[in-house]
Formats: structure tokens, sequence, C-alpha cells
């Protein structure tokens, strides 16, 4: 009875510990909330610096909305190489 | 001299005496709406402050410019984060109203990466800051770090943008 017991106890701890155990994937659907990347539309694009690590996360991060058909706000050098 | 030791120890005895009736007595006003005395309020900020300077001081800082450790670091602040500490263009939240003391609104200054690195892995005492070490590795706190270095410098819009955890964009942990 008492073995039975103990044996109870530690299958509730490990349970109870691993629920605690915090995976990224527990996160993933919050919210779902898509990027709303016509955001980047408004940016100036001779404002944009392309080093900079935020432009270059927020072009990542709308990559594939921008690649269905919104384009990219191109620099003025970029026009002028395509004219 | 033995007298004045005498007297000494008697204070001693006394004071803690005080002390403890105090503690039990319940008169502490211990709710979150009720401040700190000006000198307490010093006192435990520097005791804070302090104490994660010097614990942090020789925590090496890995390169926080890689534009993937915003993507994983965004998501996790606005869901881990935001409701404390705000976001651009939020001033204030119901935590952050209530909650003592008041926390920081990270969306305004960016702070010493290490400071941020030591309190998001090992919280504050009676503060409302957890510490997020036992459930999340170095690396992702680092990712949440790299992001709160860039926060104070987003718009809104670049906000959402970072932080959407969408599935089509891919999870970037």
């Amino acid at each position: 009875m008492k073995s039975r017991t103990t044996i109870t106890t530690i299958i509730s701890l490990t349970c109870a510990l691993s629920a605690q155990a915090h995976d990224p994937s527990e996160h993933k659907d919050k919210k779902g909330e898509k990027p709303r990347c016509e955001a980047l539309k408004d940016m100036d694009p001779e404002a944009m610096d392309r080093d900079d690590p935020v432009v270059q996360a927020l072009l990542k991060k709308c990559e594939k909305q921008l690649h269905r058909g919104d384009e990219l706000p191109d620099r003025e050098e970029d026009h002028d190489e395509n004219d | 001299m033995t007298r004045m030791i005498k007297w000494l120890l008697a204070a001693t005895i006394a004071l803690a005496a005080g002390l403890a009736a105090f503690i039990y007595s319940g008169l502490y006003p211990i709710g979150a709406d009720a401040p700190h005395a000006a000198a307490t309020n010093w006192a435990l900020a520097t005791l804070r402050d302090r104490s994660i300077a010097r614990a942090s001081r020789d925590t090496p800082v890995p390169d926080l410019e890689d534009p993937e450790l915003l993507l994983s670091g965004g998501p996790d602040y606005n869901d881990m984060c935001a409701g404390c500490h705000l976001k651009p263009g939020r001033d204030e939240s119901d935590l952050s109203i209530g909650l003592y003391p008041t926390p920081p609104n990270l969306s305004k200054r960016a702070g010493d990466p290490r400071h941020q690195f030591w309190v998001i892995k090992h919280g504050i005492k009676t503060s409302g800051m957890p510490a997020w070490g036992p459930t999340h590795d170095d690396e992702r706190i680092w990712a949440m770090v790299a992001f709160l270095q860039k926060l104070p410098e987003l718009t809104p819009q670049q906000y959402q943008v970072l932080t959407a955890r969408d599935s089509e964009s891919g999870d970037h942990h």
C-alpha cells in the first residue's frame, strides 16, 4: 500500500513538473495575429537602412506577404537602376 | 565598558522584540496601493539596483544585432512582458497601473543588456517580476534582450509586425 502511494506520488510529481517545462510551441497558437506588412509601405525608402537589424527583421517577417503581390518600398537608387 | 555592552545588548534585544511585535501585529500596510515611505523606497531601489549590477557585471553579452533574435524575441516579449512593461503607442495598462513598484516602461528607454538578461532570467523578489530562467533557456532570453534593445526605436506598426506570432512566416524559435 505504502509503495503504491509512493509510486503514485512520484508519477504525479513527474507530470506536474513536466507540465511546468516551457516549450516555445506553447506560444505558437497564441492570438495567431498576422503581421500587418502594409505598414512597411509607409516607411520612407530613403530613410530605410537595410543594414539595420530592425529593417532586416521586418523585411524577413513580411517576405511571404510581400512576395504575394505587395511590393517592397524601393530606394531611389533602385528606381534609377531600373530606369 | 561592561555596562555599555549590557545597554547595547538590551537595546538590540528590545529592538528585535519590537520588530517582531510589529511583524506579528499585522499593522504593516501590505497593500500595493499604499506606497513606501521615501526612505524605504530608496533603500529597496538601491538594494535592487546594486544587487543586479553586481550579479550581472561579468555576464558576457553575445552579438545582439542578428535580426533573427528580434524575430524570436519579439513575440516572446509581446506574450510575456508587454502587459506590464508596455509597448510603443501604449503608456499604461491595468497591470502597469496596479503593480507596485510600477514596472518600468521598456518601450521608452533601452537599459543595460546584462542587467536585462539577469532580471529576465532571475526575476526580482516581491516585485511581480518572475524568473523566466527555469522555463526559458539563455538563448531565448538573449533574444528578448536583443528585442528590448531595439524596442524604444520601434513604431507601433513595426512592433506589430515584429511581434506577430503568425503561422505563415514560420516559428522563429
